[in-house]
């Protein structure tokens, strides 16, 4: 306003200033030309008038005062004076004065609404250029904004659409126009169409918002958030206005980041991997994917408290997360990697591997902790596993290792010619005994080349031959003279044309197990001169039993001889009878001899001696030195012999021992028997594979509790005489005879001992 | 002892030196059994032999002079066994034991058991010959004795209580008067008793009604005072 006003007063002033010349002019010349008065008034009056068309009312009025003091001045008489002394003067000016205000006034005002119409005009016309403006906007807004909009009736009936909002689901606006909202809506979303129309139509003014899909033309569909308002119209007609937004793309987005969470989680629950946030100030957990759950043995439906999860951390492994914490609280920067336990109810361990790092705030302080929980008992279990493999695997190529540097092995080559071409390197060090060297022949070497002439003859047939051998064993000295044993194998070589290119093999010094071969041998032979041992002290028991078994046939023979003497003494003499007593001297003293027989067989032989032979025979053998003592012990002995019975291989005498000792042995245990007829029982019989079993049963006292191996020990024994050696004996015999000797409880009280013994794989009678 | 005595019994006469007797052999030992038949046989004895004791206890045994030979070890009843049972069942056989080893206690429980004789094997012929045909003749004389005491109880159960009475007294050598005395009666009334006890147990004298007292067993009664 105040520039305004400024321009008005300079516009006035310049007015003034034009009009004060007019006017100035007008009286110059009509004072040289000496018009009178009233012609003067009169064209002031036309300057005043015109000036008051271009300028305003108080310019005009100005210049009619100062016209006013010129006409006085010059032009009423006294002249040059402002005294008027002529009446007609003063009427004239004052005339004139009032019809120049009154004209000023007039043409002001009638200018001044003149303005105020064109002002109102002006105003009009810029107002309805500002509202076809607005509506061009506003319809470019309707048309063009990417938001469809809908008007429809409240019976749905679409009375307008935005042309996007057509284009969009591939209509022109002429064919959605009129036509019912629900084409656009899938069969199934209708009612929920139709519901939200009627909710919006209830509460007219408020807007609501739903999301739902829509249908295009060519029949794809597209997601969209409407927003709808019921409005009156015209006639109280209700519409309903609705604007729709395409959300399709964040209905994929939200649907690619649920999957995508979807998939986060199927990972973390595949790889046991476990996402979390943890809170350092509230001390608490912000977030924990459901894996987090799952590894501490929880349900993630459920949930559990910070404290729940950290009591399933063993202390130890809690102190330590407490410490990688606070360094991480302190380092505020780079990431942590620990790894700690997690003991389950159940009792399993889970060994988990977290990786995380801070987070911080504005502050530049750590105000969380975002990191994984990797769920690795598997991979430490493998690890575990890959680590005892690989120790064993350490352990076993050490050993291959120590094989190789400690054997006594070494290889050879030899050429053509039966030269030695190459020796494995150890061969030749010193403390390696292989004694031959390149170029020497293999059997130069030999010590016993002369005197087993036969063995190197087939032998150097076979390498004429080019055939391979094995275990040839030879005699031969060692760098240090001594002598020793060597074990060779070897095979011929040829190349890709069939020459023979000479032979390659191995050799060993086995000169260490010839040794332990004769030691055995020597044990074995103590061990059958300690059997021997035993076995006379077992005649020895047996003496009483042994004299009656002579005793009987040898009374039987003197009583039949003084019988014979008689019968011949007869008169006539009795020859049948004495024949007949003669036979049956000669059968009782056959009779005694065999006793005799037996007991010098088991008495003198120390050499073992393999034979096929029927262990029932043996058994029969042992019954008939025994007999006696059978009776003398009120014991009745039960032969359950199974008859064609595999032979077996073994020494009669050392396996008759066997059975006279287990016999004795029953008799004993039934000695203090007194309730029960006191029964020995022997069976024979096939044992599966391929194997005969003898056993020998009595009712006796049985086997002392814990005492059925022990019995077997050497010096174990119950009785007051003898060595205890028995059964040690026995088993040693029955296992050189590659069997087996057990004792188990009879049934009926008492004890069974038994052996099985191998069959003898060759002929069978 | 090393001749062989041929006195008695004498098999070369052909004769039965010991007629109506029965030798019994058991012995499990079918030989040795065999063989002593054979010799019992060969002087002419009647043998039965047995492989066990309970075969014998199944057969009754004959009125006639015997003896056993028996093997002191067998399967079930042993030898001593059956002596006992023998005894037991009153059966008053002499038995000769016979054994491969002997031992002491064995031997004596046989002795005490009232064998005849104990012999171990081998033994020699006459050492058995000799035993069996004492024991048959000592079974003989049993067999008489028992019969004649038999008879002799006969004759006892004749007398009257008061008879017996006074019998016992005589038997202990007590005079008539001394008799009269005891039993509260005339010295006259002894007299007639005695005069009927000589005639009831038809004795010649008072030596030979001595004999048969001591033959029956009875026991002389002793005097109440003096």
């Amino acid at each position: 306003m105040i520039p305004k006003q400024t321009r008005n007063f300079a516009g006035s002033a310049a007015q003034f200033f034009l009009g004060g010349i007019a006017l100035a002019l007008v009286t110059l010349i009509f004072h040289q030309i000496h018009a009178d008065l009233a012609t003067t008034a009169f064209a002031d009056l036309v300057v005043i008038l015109l000036f008051s068309l271009i300028g305003s009312f108080a310019t005009a009025v100005l210049l009619c005062l100062v016209s006013v003091a010129s006409l006085i001045f010059f032009f009423a008489s006294p002249a040059l004076s402002f005294v008027v002394d002529d009446p007609r003067h003063i009427v004239v000016v004052a005339a004139f004065f009032v019809t120049a205000m009154m004209v000023a006034w007039l043409i002001g005002t009638a200018r001044q609404e003149k303005d105020v119409a064109q002002d109102a005009e002006a105003k009009l016309r810029r107002s309805q250029v500002e509202l076809r403006n607005s509506e061009r906007e506003w319809r470019e807004v309707f048309e063009h904004n990417p938001v469809m909009y809908f008007m429809v009736d409240a019976d749905g009936t679409v009375l307008n659409v935005n042309s996007f909002g057509a284009a969009q689901l591939g209509y022109t606006v002429a064919e959605l126009v009129g036509s019912s909202v629900l084409n656009v809506f899938l069969d199934e979303d209708r009612p929920f169409v139709r519901k939200c129309v009627a909710v919006c139509l209830e509460t007219v003014g408020q807007s609501h918002t739903w999301e739902i899909r829509k249908i295009r033309k060519d029949g794809s569909l597209l997601w969209v958030r409407e927003n709808a308002k019921a409005m009156r119209r015209a006639g109280d007609r209700l519409i309903v206005l609705v604007a729709c937004e395409d959300v399709t793309e964040r209905k994929q987005t939200e649907h690619a980041l649920r999957q995508s969470e979807a998939y986060l989680a199927h990972a973390q629950a595949l790889s046991h991997t476990g996402s979390w946030s943890w809170d350092v100030r509230g001390r608490d957990f912000v977030y924990r994917s459901p894996e987090v759950y799952r590894l501490f043995g929880f349900d993630p439906e459920q949930g559990a408290s910070a404290e729940q999860i950290q009591s399933r951390i063993p202390a130890e492994d809690l102190q330590m997360l407490e410490e990688v914490v606070q360094q991480a609280l302190q380092a505020k920067q780079g990431q942590l990697e620990f790894d700690f336990r997690i003991l389950l109810p159940d009792g399993a361990t889970r060994r988990v591997h977290s990786v995380a790092h801070p987070v911080l705030d504005d502050d530049g302080n750590v105000s969380e902790i975002v990191g994984t929980h990797m769920d690795l008992t598997e991979q430490y279990a493998a690890k575990e596993k890959l680590e005892k493999a690989v120790l064993a695997l350490r352990e076993s190529e050490q050993r291959f290792r120590d094989y190789a540097e400690t054997a006594s092995d070494w290889l050879w080559e030899t050429g053509p010619d039966h030269r030695v071409t190459h020796l494995s390197e150890h061969a030749s060090t010193a403390d390696i005994p292989a004694p031959a060297a390149t170029g020497d022949l293999r059997w130069e070497i030999a010590s016993d080349f002369d005197t087993e002439a036969d063995k190197w003859r087939q032998h150097l047939e076979t390498l004429e031959a080019h055939l391979p051998f094995r275990d040839l064993v030879y005699r031969t000295d060692d760098r240090m003279g001594s002598s020793i044993y060597v074990r060779t194998s070897g095979k011929p070589v040829f190349d890709a044309n069939g020459e023979f290119l000479g032979y390659r093999g191995v050799s060993t010094d086995i000169t260490a197990s010839i040794r332990a071969d004769q030691a055995e041998r020597a044990l074995r032979k103590a061990q059958a001169e300690l059997a021997h041992v035993t076995r006379v002290t077992t005649l020895g028991e047996l003496t009483a039993s042994i004299a009656h078994e002579i005793n009987q046939p040898l009374a039987a023979v003197i009583a039949n001889a003084a019988a014979c003497l008689s019968w011949l003494d007869r008169n006539p003499a009795d020859l049948d009878a004495a024949r007949r007593s003669a036979e049956w001297i000669v059968e009782d003293g056959n009779r005694a001899s065999e006793v005799i027989r037996r007991v010098r067989a088991l008495a003198q032989k120390t050499e073992i001696e393999r034979v096929p032979l029927d262990i029932n025979d043996a058994a029969n053998d042992v019954m008939a030195l025994v007999q006696r003592e059978l009776s003398s012990h009120d014991v009745s002995a039960k032969l359950e012999l199974a008859p064609q019975l595999p032979l077996i291989l073994g020494d009669r005498v050392q396996l008759q021992q066997v059975i006279i000792n287990l016999v004795i042995n029953a008799l004993e245990a039934m000695e203090s028997i007194a309730d029960r007829p006191r029964t020995l029982t022997i069976r024979s019989g096939r044992h599966d594979p391929k194997q005969v079993f003898l056993s020998v049963a009595d009712n006796g006292i049985g086997i002392p509790q814990g005492e059925a191996e022990r019995m077997f020990t050497p010096f174990f024994t119950t009785k007051s005489r003898g060595m205890g050696m028995g059964l040690s004996i026995c088993r040693s015999i029955v296992e050189a005879h590659e069997g087996r000797l057990s004792a188990s409880r009879n049934e009926g009280g008492g004890a069974v001992f038994q052996f099985v013994l191998p069959e003898h794989e060759g002929d069978k009678t | 002892m090393t001749e062989r005595p041929k006195s008695s019994p004498e098999p070369a006469s052909g004769k039965e030196p010991i007629r109506d007797s029965i030798v019994f052999i058991i012995d499990d030992d079918l030989s040795m059994r065999r063989a002593l038949t054979n010799l019992l046989q060969s002087v002419g004895l009647e043998v039965e032999a047995f492989g066990s004791a309970s075969e014998l206890l199944k057969n009754k045994l004959p009125e006639a002079a015997s003896c056993l030979v028996l093997d002191i070890r067998l399967p079930g009843l042993s030898g001593l066994d059956l002596q006992t049972e023998l005894a037991k069942a009153n059966i008053r056989i002499p038995i000769i034991f016979i054994t491969g080893h002997g031992d002491i206690p064995m031997t004596v429980r046989a002795m005490k058991g009232g064998a005849v004789d104990f012999l171990t094997k081998p033994f020699r012929d006459q050492e058995l010959l000799d035993a069996v045909v004492s024991a048959i003749d000592k079974d003989r004389k049993r067999r008489e004795a028992d019969k004649t005491v038999a008879s002799l109880q006969a004759l006892f159960e004749t007398l009257s209580s008061r008879e017996r009475e006074v019998l016992a007294f005589v038997a202990a050598g007590l005079m008539n008067k001394q008799i009269a005395a005891e039993l509260g009666l005339a010295e006259i009334t002894v007299k007639i008793y005695r005069g009927h006890i000589m005639k009831k147990m038809q004795a010649k004298s008072l030596a030979d009604l001595i004999r048969m007292t001591e033959a029956l067993g009875i026991r002389p009664a002793k005097r109440s005072g003096a």
